[in-house]
């Protein structure tokens, strides 16, 4: 990029800029939260961690063996399409 | 405790040598047998991790099932268990953890799920700042725009994904919620996380706006954030893409490189 263009560039970004910045100025607070955030509030937000069946279950881990086939179970059958590996 | 012994109990709680034979080694019999009290122990710091992890990846225990959910934490639990006292630090190494799982290897996202919910988790418990007041540059000369650095807002966490991680995120996030189908022909996206006060938010980017705002917080210049985003997409809006990371609250401070006279 010569001097000239990049001169003439950095003008543009200045300009720019300007405008972007007397836009947040005047936008009211969060107006462009509104049109594409997801707030979701975090489950058991302040929460301690307690288990409260630990005690309880000691057979629950005892039968918790690795060698029957384990699959996926969930909501993920809901996701389909595409490949299956990233392009 | 004993350094030695500290290590070989850890090991039994973990599983990592027979919990029964250390129990009999190294519990005194008073009346409950030892290892059923091991056991208990186990069960007890198991359940409770899992449990801690649960609540920080909502959404990959929804995707996957309690029972496959509780499956990939034992594996984590037994090979890192908590490095710091702190529950909250747990899970860092989750994501990673999934993706090199063979088990999961049918679920290809999972893993990018996995770090946007441990960024969501990161940005909940980052420090508190104040969005930069845009007033603050207004008052910069404007020659001197260009060349200013912004600072971002600690809570800011940036994840990209070759997936559509942030629409599988949204789809699944309200259990309350049956997610709608997700196809991933949708391709990938480009996520912001940031929590200008209390309330983590999730926005969907652009790939050139990721791009600026990955330069930024990189201590990029304006200007040379603006360049990496249009040698992305040429059609790249500089003004709007400022003024939207302004109002949402990206930014926490400037530096603007020196003195200058108002």
């Amino acid at each position: 990029m010569s001097l000239k263009t990049s001169a003439k560039s950095s003008a543009l970004v200045a300009a720019a800029m300007a405008v972007g910045i007397s836009g947040a100025m005047v936008a009211p607070a969060g107006a462009a939260d509104m049109e594409k955030c997801y707030g979701v509030a975090k489950a058991g937000k302040n929460d301690c961690q307690t288990a409260t069946s630990s005690c309880a279950g000691t057979a629950r881990m005892d039968h918790q063996k690795d060698a029957f086939i384990l699959v996926p179970a969930g909501t993920c059958d809901k996701i389909a399409g595409g490949n299956t590996s990233p392009m | 405790m004993p350094r030695d012994i500290q290590t070989a109990f850890r090991d039994a709680v973990l599983g990592r040598v027979d919990p029964a034979a250390f129990a009999a080694a190294h519990l005194v019999d008073d009346g409950f047998d030892p290892a059923r009290r091991l056991q208990v122990h186990r069960n007890n710091t198991l359940i409770t991790l899992t449990e801690a992890l649960g609540a920080v990846f909502p959404v990959v225990r929804r995707l996957v099932g309690d029972d496959f959910f509780a499956f990939a934490a034992r594996r984590f639990i037994e090979g890192r268990p908590p490095a710091s006292g702190t529950l909250i630090d747990y899970g860092a190494g989750f994501a990673a953890h999934l993706a090199g799982l063979d088990a999961a290897a049918g679920l290809p996202y999972l893993a990018d799920v996995a770090r946007l919910e441990w960024a969501w988790h990161e940005s909940f418990h980052a420090a508190d700042a104040s969005p930069l007041d845009p007033a603050r540059l207004a008052k910069v000369p404007q020659d001197r725009l260009p060349s200013i650095r912004l600072v971002a807002h600690p809570a800011v966490r940036l994840i990209d994904s070759a997936w559509p991680v942030g629409r599988i995120w949204t789809a699944n996030a309200d259990p309350a919620r049956d997610p709608d189908p997700v196809s991933l022909d949708e391709g990938p996206n480009y996520l912001l996380v940031l929590r200008p006060l209390y309330d983590v938010r999730l926005r969907f980017l652009t790939h050139a706006e990721w791009v600026f705002i990955v330069n930024l917080s990189r201590q990029a210049s304006v200007g040379g954030a603006w360049s990496a985003a249009i040698d992305v997409d040429s059609t790249f809006e500089l003004s709007q893409a400022l003024r939207d990371c302004l109002t949402s609250g990206v930014f926490h401070g400037v530096d603007l490189g020196g003195p200058f006279t108002e």
